[in-house]
């Protein structure tokens, strides 16, 4: 199977190349039986990455240890689960899933748009083309996932013990769906560029795929985030790393693409804002895939050093170079139709919406690029942390909230200001409860105050729009709760929209609260001894330890009361691996964890003596978990937005538009 | 139209230079060079009291626990030697020859009071060496 | 082993490359006209469709405004405004589309634009009539009373600013 594998993606590679010259030469010449053949070679891409993954699932199942790759993500102890999820563990395994779920998507768009633009069409193709050939040639020729050992080991390295959970399972591959995902809209900007057809088809064609990618990196950034809370034992979910940076700096010129988008759908502007941005997605996806690999910038997570840190950053100066150069050869064809009407206006809201994004963007990106670029200046190594991204970032923040909740007041074009103000009432009012409230409560921290208040503001916009638009309907005689659904299914992207935010709002709750009033204290005490953190109480009753086949664990046995009332037995964990993993790293601690949706209590076994006495390391994270809980309600709202409407045609004698959706009624979707 | 207009560049512009602000300032205060052993040594006495980074190895045999679960180890980059004192978590994969980045205050003591401590795998991830141990009894 | 199953990949995937070289466009040929590849490059047909997109997005526009309307984030003024300038651009888009189309049978009168929001409306499930219905009374609401008419051909009220009625879409004096 082996050399099956690794024919195939040969193979892939050569198709590739074909399929970029065919689909230009076809589209060129006119010669539409190329543009097809090469739709067929990228689908027959996909096949021949599909048989390669194939072969080293199997290699890595059978404990292959001939192949250097399973020899160092496997063992013979390894759990068959994670012999499966080790395909992504390592270098050459990952960049072939890279490979492949960038074919399957470029497969659905050659099955999606057969008989859309085919002026349009044949350039996307030769862009996924050109992507698929940098990366099917990486694996085909620097880093092959089959690449043979001088000999046979008897016992692979094993697989790092804390990638062997479910949500590091997951996570990769999230991501990757995000990240590749970016580039399907990519590819139709080029089109849009390469083809000279400037209008807003290529946004059309793209919008889901937008937001799908944009879904899939937000559930990879909430689970890498859940991941490391639980696996990483500091009590904390973000520490502004390089590897997370190199996911949220997509993440974040993602969202102020598919806001930017809805612009230039409903009123034809920004044409050449939307050009660059997509560019600017693209190029922080595939860099945030660069830093991942290259260990160019040092970080814990970072987990190779190798040669294709180069070859990546050729690729990526040459991505730049030919899309913004197609970019300005293209400007003047780049018109806008129409002017701005007013400031107050939902397009200047997302505007300054796209800024902010941009802004916070290329902070996160100065910064993570900031040992490299002060070294290569200064000479000396320079590196900023976490206070530095949390200052710039947590202001644009708190606008960015701001802005969520203004948004849906007003209305495109031009806003009555007059209005605004009526419609601002209840949810001004309502943050202004809150305030008092929260100060009434003993709360002093002011950017915790401002940010639940615009919290309170946000749901309180979310809520009148749901709330009047049902009204409307329940006043013609529905009831509340078929008027509710019929208002979202008959405007999905803007009642999905809504829910989203309300997901962010969540998120945002979380993340204000278990950052402002975390406490934490570590104590060391002999059995029977308790330790108190606000109004909890944690009495140490003593180590046990045990055996079992994997590993010798010891466990600090502890009872917690609350209040003087006791309500639970907690175990953390400190674990030696005898073999199971990787034997480079046999020591794992294990977090013991309370979760209730006021607060987790997140405790450690730092270390214990031989007297019996343990250090307890002991962390309140209040309302940490309605970050969890918003991301559910973010990918719910994502689904609703996604979820494709029900097509009426118009019969039109001449054009070939026949599909609409909720938004756009005489549309083509 | 032209007041609209004025009145949106000057609102994009309050945002650019205030992200710009933010940015200049927030690199200004936080910024921490990142030495290596030796080169923290050479830039004694002015180093002293400054916060810093340092990243060594930690040699084999000078790790101290003390009952409290603080640590005391030394770093070294194969050429100068440093004693650390640390109090806080400790990553699992702290140990003996271990690649240890430690970030806090070189005191006037010469022992580096370090709040913030990681630890990566010794070896390149993608490293063949730990396989020829296994090697003698193949084929 | 691995061999052969190499050589029938390869030559899978080659026969289904030059594949289309040798099906006839048999297929391409019963495309209708919409979709054929010839029309595709025929100016007029893309300049029908630069304008077409362009009536869709004034269209989708008024349609929003009046949505906004009905929720009450715009006022009256700015509504009618919008709106009225909004059907006019779309008005001479539309022109614009019948002068280029010679052989179009299709409406040409200045209230083609508005008899195709209605249409929509009407083929539109009875919740568009409910809105509809409900930005009426708004509006009515929202009046000072003064200056209403009823329309002559199914009796619903109306303001002065109205050039249709908007329930039934005839032509109020």
């Amino acid at each position: 199977m082996v050399e099956t594998g690794s024919i195939s993606i040969f193979l892939a590679f050569i198709i590739s190349i074909y399929v970029l010259v065919a689909s230009i030469y076809g589209v060129k010449t006119k010669k539409w039986d190329f543009v097809r053949s090469a739709e067929n070679g990228a689908i027959a891409v996909l096949f021949l990455l599909i048989i390669a993954t194939i072969a080293l699932l199997h290699s890595l199942i059978n404990l292959d240890f001939s192949l250097k790759y399973v020899a160092l993500n496997t063992s013979t102890d390894l759990a068959m689960i994670y012999r499966f999820t080790s395909l992504w563990a390592g270098q050459a395994g990952s960049l072939l899933l890279w490979s492949l779920v960038l074919s399957i998507y470029t497969a659905i768009v050659v099955l999606q748009s057969r008989n859309k633009d085919r002026q349009l069409m044949p350039y996307v193709l030769a862009t996924l083309a050109t992507v698929s050939i940098f990366f099917v040639g990486i694996i085909a020729f620097v880093e092959s996932p089959f690449e043979k050992l001088p000999f046979i080991p008897l016992e692979g390295r094993g697989l790092n013990p804390i990638l062997q959970n479910a949500y590091m399972a997951i996570h990769p591959l999230t991501l990757y769906f995000g990240y590749v995902g970016v580039t399907v809209p990519f590819a139709f900007g080029m089109g849009a560029l390469l083809s000279g057809k400037l209008g807003d088809e290529w946004i059309r064609y793209s919008r889901k795929w937008a937001l799908f990618a944009w879904t899939f990196l937000s559930i990879g950034l909430l689970l890498g985030a859940r991941w490391a809370y639980l696996e990483l034992g500091w009590g904390g979910y973000w520490a502004w790393d390089p590897v997370e940076n190199a996911a949220f700096m997509p993440w974040l010129a993602a969202t102020a693409f598919i806001h930017s988008v809805m612009i230039q759908e409903k009123k034809g502007m920004l044409k050449k804002w939307n050009m660059s941005l997509i560019i600017i997605t693209f190029f922080l996806s595939i860099f945030g895939t660069f830093i991942t690999r290259s260990g160019i910038i040092s970080s814990v997570h970072s987990f190779a050093q190798s040669d294709i840190g180069p070859l990546f950053l050729g690729f990526i100066a040459f991505i730049l170079l030919f899309s913004f150069g197609m970019f300005l050869y293209r400007m003047n064809d780049l018109e806008t139709e129409n002017s701005f009407d007013s400031i107050l206006s939902r397009e200047s809201a997302f505007i300054f919406n796209n800024l902010l994004f941009l802004g916070a963007a290329f902070a996160v990106f100065l910064g993570t690029i900031f040992p490299i670029l002060s070294e290569a200046i200064t000479g000396n190594k320079i590196l900023v942390g976490p206070p530095y991204f949390n200052r710039v970032n947590v202001p644009i923040a708190l606008v960015l909230i701001f802005l969520m909740g203004v948004g849906p007041l007003i209305s495109w074009r031009k806003a009555s200001f007059k209005n605004l103000v009526k419609n601002f009432l209840y949810p001004i009012l309502l943050a202004i409860l809150t305030v008092i409230a929260l100060l009434a409560f003993g709360m002093k921290d002011v950017v915790a105050l401002i940010s639940f208040s615009l919290c309170a503001f946000v749901t309180g916009t979310v809520f009148t729009e749901f709330f009047r638009g049902t009204r409307v309907r329940v006043k013609r005689g529905e009831n509340f709760l078929l008027a509710f659904m019929r208002l979202v299914s008959r405007n999905k992207r803007r009642y999905g929209g809504y829910i989203v935010h309300i997901g962010i709002v969540l998120i945002v709750i979380g993340v204000t609260a278990s950052s402002v009033f975390v406490t934490e204290k570590q104590a060391t005490l002999a059995r029977g001894e308790s330790m108190e953190l606000r109004n909890y109480n944690l009495r140490f009753d003593g180590l046990k330890q045990y055996t079992t086949d994997a590993k010798n664990a010891t466990i600090a046995n502890l009872t917690l009361f609350e209040g003087g009332k006791q309500i639970d037995t907690i175990a953390p964990e400190k674990n030696i691996y005898k073999y199971e993993g990787n034997r480079e790293i046999n020591q794992e601690t294990e977090v013991a964890l309370r979760s209730t949706y006021k607060d987790d209590l997140y405790i450690i076994l730092s270390s214990f003596n031989e007297d019996g006495s343990a250090t307890i390391r002991v962390m309140i994270n209040p309302l940490v978990n309605w970050i969890w809980a918003g991301g559910l309600v973010l990918v719910l709202g994502a689904i609703v937005t996604m979820w494709p409407s029900r097509s009426k045609s118009r019969q039109e004698a001449f054009i070939r538009y026949t599909v609409r959706d909720d938004d756009n009624p005489i549309k083509a979707s | 139209m032209l007041k609209g207009r004025l009145k949106f560049i000057i609102a994009i512009a309050i945002i650019v230079l205030t992200v710009s602000y933010l940015v200049y300032g927030g690199v200004k205060d936080t910024m921490v060079y990142y030495l290596t052993v030796e080169e923290l040594k050479a830039q004694v006495p002015t180093v002293y009291d400054s916060r810093v980074r340092v990243s060594g190895t930690v040699v084999p045999g000078t790790i101290i626990k003390d009952t409290n679960g603080a640590l005391e180890f030394q770093i070294t980059d194969g050429t100068q030697i440093i004693d650390v004192a640390y109090d806080g978590i400790v990553p699992d994969i702290f140990a003996d020859d271990v690649e240890a980045v430690v970030e806090g205050v070189y005191a006037k003591n010469d022992v580096f009071e370090a709040d913030t401590l990681l630890a990566k795998c010794p070896t390149k991830y993608e490293s063949t060496d730990s396989l020829y141990e296994n090697k003698e009894t193949s084929y | 082993m691995d061999i052969i199953i190499i050589l029938i990949i390869t030559a899978a995937a080659a026969i289904y490359i030059v594949l289309p070289f040798f099906i006839q466009k048999k297929d391409l040929a019963n495309e209708t006209l919409v979709n054929s590849y010839t029309n595709q490059e025929d100016p007029i047909t893309e300049k029908l469709k630069i304008l077409d997109n362009k009536k869709e997005t004034l269209v989708s526009a008024i349609r929003d405004i009046e949505f906004d309307y009905g929720l009450g984030k715009l006022s009256k003024e700015d509504f009618e405004e919008l709106d009225n300038k909004y059907k006019l651009e779309a008005a001479s888009v539309l022109k614009e589309m019948d002068e280029i189309q010679k052989q179009d049978d299709r409406q040409t009168s200045g209230d083609e634009i508005e008899s195709e929001i209605l249409s929509y409306r009407k083929t539109g499930v009875s919740d568009d009539v409910l809105m509809e219905e409900e930005i009426t009374a708004f509006r009515s609401a929202n009046q000072n009373n003064k200056s209403e008419i009823k329309c002559q051909k199914c009796g619903a009220e109306k303001s002065t600013a109205d050039l249709f009625c908007s329930k039934c879409g005839a032509k109020l004096n």
